[in-house]
């Protein structure tokens, strides 16, 4: 290494005037930032260090400074001499020789950067190990042998080096110093070593040194970050299975903020486990326990509430539910409407090229949508903005107008129109012809729905501000209607994370039962007889099926409207069934759009055509179905056209009918079931009546599908329902029981299922409770097992009463287990269910309104704690 | 929502004139059926008759608006004439006045139009005249009246207006309140 200098003496120079200028060593960052890899040790060198240094310092700064002053002599001499030579040529040399001595002197800067004599003590002697020292080391013992171990490379490699060094260097102090120490000995290699060489090959062996400190601090760097990871690991889970933490683990979660490293990873675990669950489990620990876990490490690592995050979970399957996840996380990209009424798409795409926006069309699907890849200016503020050639609206906004396809010249009702992309559509579509109510219900979002307007030339509109459930009173016969219902906007959490954690269930249920009275004063308002049209599209931008579905499945039930198909190409078919509720066929016809599938707002389109403008009644229900029925068939009866002209022309008739329905909307989750015959029969039915039904209803459906004809469908629910009276006559608590134990089983299979699309058939009575029971899941192995041992009692059905009070009481203790309110509040509600079905008199009655006292009036984990003592007592006496 | 009374008809067609002249006639005669003006909350609302007739059934109070705003009326009943206007000004205007690409932003941002931003004017166009401007695509961006004839536009100094604005699509962003 530094040895070729000496094969030249000549070219000796001395340190002195490079580190004359320089400042004291500025700590270099990767080895101060490092971690010591034993603190102690390293603490007592560098104070060895420093005090050897300071000594030396002092020497070597008394020499340097008579050299420096002999030097600048010299120069001045020399300079002088310059001036005065009569053979100076020309200005310029002068200059060059002015810059030379300058750029002598300058790059001493950079240089000193990597080296010098005052920052040497950085330069460890990493290349000298030499006999003596590993004597040393082996002297200094184990310790020290083991902190070097990780070292040992470079020292091997640099051994060969440093042995020449050694050989030719001047050496009794040198040897002294090796004896000391270790390091204390390289600094001094170096010092002589700078003492007599030039500076440029020092700075060569400073770099290498420096790049080799480097990779070892960063090879060292990465060996903690395995080890940390490692320990991690063993940390959570010893074998490559994931151990599930018990109940005081999950308990103390609560209490810790975790890191989010570690909720990560055992989200990754548990997902795993439970989508190999027989292989993978814990055999003692129910699936419950497991999605339990998951839910809540869901929850925090992606800031959602227990309560969407459930919903979540129920809609998508495990491998679906994280990309769901993610992609809500995510923006979708801008895009973009070209307003037909002003310009045409290639024009709009030009002029916005020229100002500098990339931007491609949205797909083949879409003439109007483009997407904007980036700009260099506001897209908002754009002159062709201002002059209303396009508006920024979203992708799954088009959908929406697209199935409603209106025609030129007929009269269009927007329900919920603010801000008015959907609006502006219609009219462009309606080519400015027709009119077009826009209605909206916020006074103040009516200033951006009449700006976007007037902004992109609508000119076909009337503004008005009603609550689009009165608008059936204002004004009807529409040929098409567009109802884009308010919603919790669970679809469009990407742009609003609001949603992720205001949500609870009364919201959910608050928005659909408003959903249900938009739909049908929607469909009110259109008049069946169109000759164009006749059609209400229902879309939400939310993901719910009970904003969605089950609103679709209401209207069906209360009107006289059919789905038909939407006309859109993409997006996957609603649910056929979703958590035990069963929709018609039709409802295949709608559409859903995901975020993560589909890269747009999470949507709902569902079209409906509207068959007759007669309101059925809650009374003659059954007669307006047969009547719809003959009408399909082609069959028109005396009678029955008489009712339609009724129909048509009572409009006080059909007021009264909607008031009603208004009304009946306010209480949807009893009316849903009172008006479903098909529910009433599950509700009523034993487990193997259920499977009848099943079989009948699957006889209805393929007559339906062929013949359109839903006159079978009607004969079977009239079947149904004698079934039905039948089966109320039997004694109410034979039934009971096994109705408890089919609860318990679909509990337990929809926890195993929380897809759901092969769940069995249950009434919407019964799901909300599987919902409660499964939601206050995180349930000790003890409540399980004594649930199981109570079921099995329940089989023998010997101890019937006895067994169904147990049962009780585990479910309302896991269900006041969980910790969420939401859950809480459900639980109430199940309590209160489960003690007005069992109706075993005082006893379960007084039961139930001392926890629900409990539930009310305590709070938080002290209510808990009560209300699970409570519940112990409660057992061991039911035990007894 | 009722038609204009004698005066009001005066006022608010002396200021439409003032843009585009005569041809307030092909407003009121057009191929497509009758259209008409009407007054709800002292907005000027241009509008088909049949969908005027439908929008009778909106109580007053609910009802925000219909068809074309033009404008409104002022407390002291002096008519303004409002940017949604904008395209039947621009269809049927006589004047008109065309800016520069480089003064197009600074118009959208409510400020005069001076003469270093004129690219061009109809000529023959008196001072004080109701004028559309444009730019150079011919998207209209706004309304204005003209300080200075054409004439006098030609020698003025590069930094002097020519057209003071009244209104521009800006307000669209700006004075979303205002318009509706």
């Amino acid at each position: 290494m530094g040895r070729k200098r000496y094969d030249d003496p000549s070219q000796v120079r001395g340190p002195g005037r490079k580190s004359r200028k320089q400042k004291d060593p500025a700590p270099l960052p990767g080895t101060e930032e490092k971690k010591p890899r034993n603190p102690r040790r390293l603490r007592k060198q560098l104070k060895k260090k420093a005090m050897v240094e300071a000594m030396k310092e002092e020497a070597r700064q008394a020499q340097l400074e008579a050299k420096a002053q002999k030097q600048k002599q010299k120069k001045q001499q020399q300079e002088v001499a310059d001036e005065f030579d009569a053979d100076m040529d020309t200005a310029a040399h002068e200059a060059d020789f002015f810059g030379d001595s300058d750029a002598e002197e300058v790059p001493a800067m950079p240089k000193s950067k990597h080296f010098s004599d005052e920052n040497r003590s950085w330069l460890k002697p990493k290349d000298a190990p030499s006999d003596i020292e590993e004597e040393s080391d082996d002297a200094a013992g184990e310790q020290e042998e083991s902190d070097e171990e990780a070292d040992d490379d470079d020292m091997e490699n640099g051994a060969g080096d440093a042995g020449d060094f050694f050989a030719n260097s001047d050496d009794e102090n040198d040897f002294g110093d090796m004896l000391e120490d270790d390091d204390e000995e390289g600094e001094d290699e170096d010092e002589d070593e700078d003492d007599d060489m030039g500076g440029s090959d020092v700075e060569v062996m400073g770099l290498d040194d420096f790049e080799r400190q480097a990779e070892e601090i960063d090879a060292q760097e990465a060996e903690d970050e395995r080890l940390a990871e490692e320990e991690m690991m063993t940390n959570v889970d010893k074998s490559d299975k994931f151990a599930l933490p018990s109940l005081d683990e999950i308990e103390s979660m609560n209490n810790i903020t975790e890191d989010l490293m570690v909720i990560q990873m055992r989200i990754k675990e548990n997902m795993n486990t439970l989508q190999d669950f027989k292989t993978m489990r814990d055999p003692a620990r129910s699936r419950s326990e497991y999605t339990t876990l998951l839910k809540k490490d869901l929850c925090t690592y992606y800031g959602y509430n227990e309560c969407m995050m459930q919903r979540l979970m129920d809609l998508f399957p495990l491998n679906e539910l994280v990309d769901a996840l993610e992609a809500n996380e995510v923006r979708r990209p801008v895009t973009i409407r070209t307003n037909t009424l002003r310009t045409r798409q290639r024009d709009l795409m030009q002029a916005l090229s020229n100002r500098g926006v990339s931007l491609d069309s949205v797909g083949n699907w879409s003439k109007v949508g483009l997407v904007v890849f980036e700009s260099n200016v506001p897209i908002g503020a754009t002159p062709e903005y201002l002059c209303g050639h396009y508006i920024i609206q979203s992708a799954s906004s088009f959908l929406p107008v697209m199935a409603l396809a209106p025609q030129p010249n007929e009269r269009v009702l927007d329900m919920a129109a603010a801000p008015g992309g959907k609006t502006t559509y219609i009219a462009a579509l309606m080519k400015n012809t027709g009119v077009l109510f826009a209605n909206d219900a916020n006074k103040a979002r009516i200033k951006s729905l009449a700006a976007n307007i007037s902004r992109l030339g609508v000119t076909n509109t009337v503004v008005c501000n009603y609550d689009g459930r009165s608008f059936p009173t204002v004004i009807g016969g529409f040929d098409r209607i567009l109802l884009d219902a308010p919603c919790s906007g669970s679809g469009v959490i990407s742009k609003d994370a609001s949603a992720k954690n205001t949500k609870d269930e009364t919201d959910f249920r608050r928005c659909s039962t408003l959903q249900k009275e938009l739909i049908l004063a929607a469909i009110d308002s259109v008049d069946a007889n169109s000759k164009t049209g006749g059609y209400i599209v229902y879309s939400t931008c939310s993901i719910m099926v009970d904003e969605n579905e089950e609103v679709v499945n209401y209207a069906l039930r209360k009107r006289n409207v059919k789905l038909v198909d939407t006309g859109l190409t993409f997006g996957r078919p609603g649910f056929k069934s979703y958590r035990g509720k069963h929709f018609p066929d039709t409802m295949q016809l709608t559409r859903r759009f995901y975020p993560h599938v589909h890269n747009m707002d999470g949507f709902f389109v569902a079209k409906l055509k509207k068959l007759s403008n007669k309101i059925p009644s809650k009374t003659d229900d059954d007669k307006a179905k047969q009547e719809e029925q003959s009408k399909k068939q082609g069959k028109k009866q005396g009678k029955q056209g008489k009712k339609e002209e009724q129909g048509k022309k009572g409009k006080k008739e059909q007021q009264k009918a909607r008031k009603q329905d208004t009304a009946n909307g306010m209480d949807t989750a009893e009316d849903d079931v009172k008006s479903a015959p098909t529910k009433k029969g599950g509700k009523k039915n034993k487990h193997g009546q259920n499977q009848q039904q099943q079989k009948q209803h699957q006889q209805q459906k393929q007559p339906k599908k062929q013949q359109k004809n839903t006159q079978q469908q009607e004969e079977a629910k009239a079947t149904e329902k004698k079934q039905q009276q039948q089966q109320q006559q039997q004694p109410k608590k034979q039934k009971q029981q096994p109705k408890q134990q089919q609860r318990q089983k679909k509990t337990q299979a929809s926890a195993a299922k929380p897809s759901a699309t092969t769940a069995p058939k249950t009434n919407a009575v019964k799901q909300e409770k599987a919902k409660t029971t499964e939601t206050a899941a995180p349930a000790s192995a003890k409540a399980t097992a004594k649930t199981t041992s109570a079921k099995a009692k329940a089989k023998t059905a010997k101890t019937q009463q006895k067994s169904s009070k147990s049962e009780e009481a585990t479910a309302t203790g896991n269900s006041s287990a969980s910790s969420a309110a939401p859950a809480a509040a459900e639980a109430k509600a199940s309590v209160a269910k489960v003690a007005a079905k069992t109706n075993k008199g005082k006893a379960t009655g007084a039961k139930a309104t001392l926890m629900k006292k409990m539930l009310k009036t305590s709070s938080g984990k002290a209510r808990r704690d009560l209300v699970l003592k409570k519940l112990r007592e409660m057992r061991k006496k039911a035990a007894q | 929502m009722r038609p204009l009374t004698e005066d009001e008809t005066t006022v608010f067609f002396e200021k439409l004139a003032r843009y585009i002249g005569p041809n307030i006639r092909l407003l009121l005669d057009r191929p497509d059926g009758p259209y008409c003006f009407r007054l709800h909350k002292d907005r000027v609302y241009y509008v088909s008759e049949a969908i005027m007739r439908l929008a009778t059934n909106c109580a007053r109070d609910n009802l925000m608006g219909l068809g074309t705003c033009f404008g409104r009326f002022n407390r002291s009943r002096k008519f303004r004439m409002h940017v949604t206007a904008l395209p039947y000004l621009s269809a049927y205007a006589v004047y008109k006045v065309w800016v520069k690409p480089a003064a197009e932003q600074s118009f959208l941002y409510g400020n005069h139009v001076l003469k270093n931003g004129l690219a061009r004017m109809t000529e023959n166009t008196p001072q004080y005249q109701g004028v559309v401007v444009y730019n150079m695509n011919d998207l209209p961006l706004g309304f204005g009246a003209t300080a200075k004839s054409t004439q006098e536009c030609r020698t003025m100094d590069p930094t002097g207006i020519v057209v003071f604005r009244q209104a521009d699509v800006g307000e669209y962003l700006r004075d979303e309140d205002i318009l509706s």
